[in-house]
């Protein structure tokens, strides 16, 4: 059975990195003594995959896995034993099972959003309205440093909405490419919208949700995407 | 109360040594606490997290309902760099407060390389690093493990000493501060009380007087309660020992990440080198049940993929073969792996590996520690060349074509026959591996040999011995390199440096602490990690403090001097070590404990392998 978990890593776990979070979940599977199930091979290992990797320091209030179970779990009890055994900052929040030959989730992730919050004054007035003004224009080139050149890049396609919010400090919503196929860094959309060296600035960036594409090309949560009650 | 920003652990490398909150790590409501202990490790997360005397102790104390015991490691370069721009106090891991709200700070002293970082620690934290100086509001700093049993180079900077296993006394211990802090009494009233605790050593009620010749005079109590012998503290009965049925999971890869099981404490060998073997007598074991048991707990509370068998030699477990079935048994069924370090080689252990091992093998790991016969007598280590190459030559049988070798330099009366040895024996294992049948064997055999520099330590049959110069030891790396002629053969050797340092400060006295102390300040720290070592700063420091490095490493010391570490009593006799020490010198081997009992003095804890019968 393949079930779908929706979770949290907020607070101090954001600086663990994607590696070491897969194999915390593996262990609390473990604990939890569901059946998961293994891989083949010299080192087999529990069957689990993730959506796309978080990088170490981000929050998120909207991540995913499957998880491969030989036999049948009742989700509801699996969700309120995993959540006793996590640590704090990671809480699955929904689940569900999710049918057989649905694509993986890795393939289907093509969107995500972010919620970047920077604190107060760390932005100039100037910066901020340059940004607005770079939303506008038609496009945004950025230099790309590849392994043997660096090639300019126009990254306004990989950018779906941005929204700028002066709540306590500069708050930026937005909702950018993600995923194996074509895939938009956070820190370097700010870069280029902000033309600011990030290093040493205080922020915190938040990614709340992750899409998948539907056939009649809108975007949709991956919860809601391959279910078997949907 | 959080110290600890995202602004920072966003700047330093792997955040996650820092952050605590792991699966089975413990929080408690700090309003409901009389005591706050801090397990220190003086090293890196990674390091320290693989440490099965803190996973012990950590559970132990916490199972207190008055006491939270956090957690508290040598934050790495980049982070210490950060904490003093910052002015950032060191802070634990558990609730990130300062370490200098703690009642007790406890270190952990498991290598003597370490102690710089100890220092570093207590700076960090605020504390003044002198025992003398700490005030009333100051924790109190207690230090423990296997180094503290020659504790005077500590001594000015450390509170109280625990001589022995954790589990004994702490109870009492924290009982009795709990109530002088109700009614108000004073940290030196504190400390004369434990003068009255058996294994406890308060080093300020103490003087170490010394003679002309620089050798130690006595060691003069100061304090009417002072004792003039400290014995060890072991526990009496295994089965009956705590032990955690749980561990912190470690957020990033530890050095060993895995369930660890303890099987016994001490060792039946009496190899002459080793201080494990006589600190921790006698062998005391868990029985087989309780293994099981522990282990299946173990393995349900952490989901660990891997188990390992921790004890000084895992062959001698009386009940080994009932045992290794069943866990085999038992670790089949929940897909976990098995690792056994400290094998004897012969056939059980090969056929053994082989059951856990069915699919990879991993290398072959094993430690003659000497090339010849006559130095292994020399040593006692109780085994042959045939019985090295029979079990090597089972092994490849086997499918095994990876083996490892670990060898020491400048044992007590080693000669260049003994170190070209050490090529013959690893050339008479090439042999071994190609005389067996071509099909049998799994490609080209990859044999690494790892020599490590002797290090003489207090309350062995070497704690006499003069340990070789560096120069020696870098002659004979060399002469042992040109004698390995094979191209299966791989050759490492540890540094030099840093083993004449060790043996400064393994066999060392008061006078070392002077040394340390400068050494911190010059700014060393991770010692032990090579590239953080910096040979030339500790010379600087030996300057400084008026420490001359042959006095401790180099000298040959006379039977009847006193040591530093004479008020120590491990139960293990001077009586014992004196005869040990002469027959190493005609290279007499002598049985081990259940095959004959050579009266070293252990038995006197009334219980253990001397009672076994």
């Amino acid at each position: 059975m393949r079930t779908r978990l929706k979770f949290t890593k907020q607070g101090y776990v954001k600086f663990v990195g994607h590696l070491d979070t897969i194999r915390m979940f593996q262990r609390a599977i473990r604990v939890a003594r569901l059946p998961i199930s293994y891989s083949q091979g010299f080192n087999p290992h529990a069957k689990v995959f993730f959506a796309l990797p978080l990088s170490v320091g981000v929050g998120s209030c909207g991540e995913y896995m499957d998880m491969l179970t030989d036999t049948d779990i009742h989700v509801e009890e699996a969700v309120a034993t995993l959540n006793t055994i996590l640590p704090e900052g990671i809480k699955i929040v929904e689940a569900s099972v999710i049918k057989e030959g649905t694509p993986s989730l890795m393939s289907l992730v093509t969107a995500a959003d972010y919620r970047i919050t920077f604190e107060k004054n760390q932005l100039t007035p100037e910066q901020i309205e340059g940004a607005k003004k770079r939303l506008d224009a038609s496009e945004l080139v950025v230099l790309k440093k590849g392994k043997k050149k660096t090639k300019e890049v126009d990254i306004k396609p990989l950018i779906h909405h941005v929204e700028i919010k002066e709540e306590d400090g500069t708050i930026f919503e937005v909702r950018i490419a993600a995923g194996s196929m074509e895939n938009l860094n956070v820190d370097l959309l700010l870069k280029s919208l902000l033309q600011v060296e990030l290093e040493g600035m205080v922020y915190t960036i938040e990614r709340e949700e992750l899409y998948a594409t539907t056939e009649e090309g809108h975007l949709k949560p991956l919860s809601e995407v391959g279910a078997e009650n949907a | 109360m959080t110290i600890l920003s995202d602004h920072i652990l966003k700047q330093v490398d792997k955040p996650a040594r820092y952050i605590g909150g792991e699966i089975n790590a413990y929080n408690k409501e700090l309003s409901q606490i009389d005591i706050r202990f801090a397990f220190a490790f003086p090293d890196v997360y990674e390091v320290g997290m693989s440490h099965l005397g803190m996973q012990i102790l950590y559970h132990f104390l916490n199972r207190r309902e008055d006491t939270f015991c956090e957690r508290v490691f040598s934050p790495w370069v980049d982070m210490e760099k950060i904490m003093r721009e910052k002015q950032m106090p060191l802070f634990s891991l558990e609730t990130h407060s300062p370490i200098k709200d703690f009642d007790f700070v406890g270190f952990t002293l498991q290598y003597e390389m370490s102690y710089t970082n100890i220092l570093n620690m207590l700076d960090l934290a605020g504390i003044p690093l002198l025992s003398k100086d700490r005030k009333e509001d100051d924790p109190i700093i207690v230090a423990g493990g296997p180094c503290a049993y020659n504790p005077e180079p500590l001594a000015p900077f450390i509170d109280f000493f625990y001589i022995g296993e954790g589990e004994l006394a702490y109870d009492e211990i924290l009982d009795l501060y709990k109530a002088y802090k109700q009614e108000g009494r004073t940290r030196t009233e504190f400390l004369e009380a434990l003068l009255e605790i058996e294994g406890m050593y308060v080093p300020c009620f103490y003087e170490e007087v010394y003679k002309e010749d620089g050798t130690i005079l006595e060691k003069k109590p100061l304090h009417p309660k002072a004792k003039t012998k400290i014995r060890k503290l072991i526990m009496p009965d295994m089965d009956d020992v705590y032990y955690p049925t749980t561990q912190v999971i470690p957020w990033i890869q530890a050095v060993h990440d895995r369930v660890t099981l303890e099987m016994f404490r001490g060792c039946l060998r009496g190899c002459r080198f080793c201080q494990a073997g006589m600190i921790y007598r006698p062998v005391r074991e868990k029985s087989k049940d309780v293994l099981l048991g522990y282990a299946e707990k173990l393995l349900a509370s952490t989901g660990y993929e891997e188990i390992s068998l921790a004890s000084l030699s895992t062959s001698d477990y009386k009940d080994l073969e009932p045992f290794a079935n069943e866990l085999v048994e038992l670790c089949e069924k929940e897909c976990v792996n098995i690792s056994l370090p400290s094998l004897r080689i012969d056939a059980f252990s090969v056929d053994l590996m082989q059951k856990v091992q069915e699919v990879r093998k991993s290398s072959l790991t094993f430690a003659p520690e000497a090339g010849t016969q006559r130095m292994r007598d020399v040593i006692n280590k109780n085994i042959t060349e045939e019985e090295i190459l029979r079990g090597c030559d089972l092994a490849f049988n086997g499918g095994w074509n990876r083996v490892k070798l670990y060898f020491m330099l400048g044992l007590p009366g080693e000669t260049p026959e003994d170190v070209v040895g050490i090529a013959n024996l690893a050339e008479s294992i090439v042999n071994t591996y190609y005389n067996i049948d071509k099909s049998k064997r799994q490609g080209a055999l990859q044999l690494v040999v790892s020599t490590s520099c002797f290090v003489p330590k207090a309350f062995t049959p070497f704690q006499w011995e003069p340990q070789d110069t560096c120069e020696s030891f870098i002659e004979k790396h060399v002469m042992l390199k040109r004698a390995i002629s094979s191209k299966q053969i791989k050759y490492n050797h540890h540094d030099a440096k840093t083993s004449v340092l060790e043996a400064v400060i393994a066999r060392g006295d008061r006078r070392v602490a002077g040394l340390i102390y400068e050494a911190f300040k010059l700014g060393c720290t991770f010692d032990s990690w090579s590239e953080h070592f910096d040979g030339e700063k500790w010379n600087e420091a030996a300057r400084l403090s008026n420490v001359d490095f042959a006095f401790y490493a180099n000298r040959r010391r006379e039977y009847d001097e006193v040591f530093p570490w004479d008020h120590i009593d491990i139960g293990v006799t001077k009586n014992f070590l004196i005869r040990e020490s002469k027959k190493a010198h005609e290279a007499v081997t002598t049985p081990q404990c259940r095959e004959k009992c050579s009266g070293c003095g252990a038995s006197k804890f009334n219980k253990g392998v001397c009672y076994e019968n």
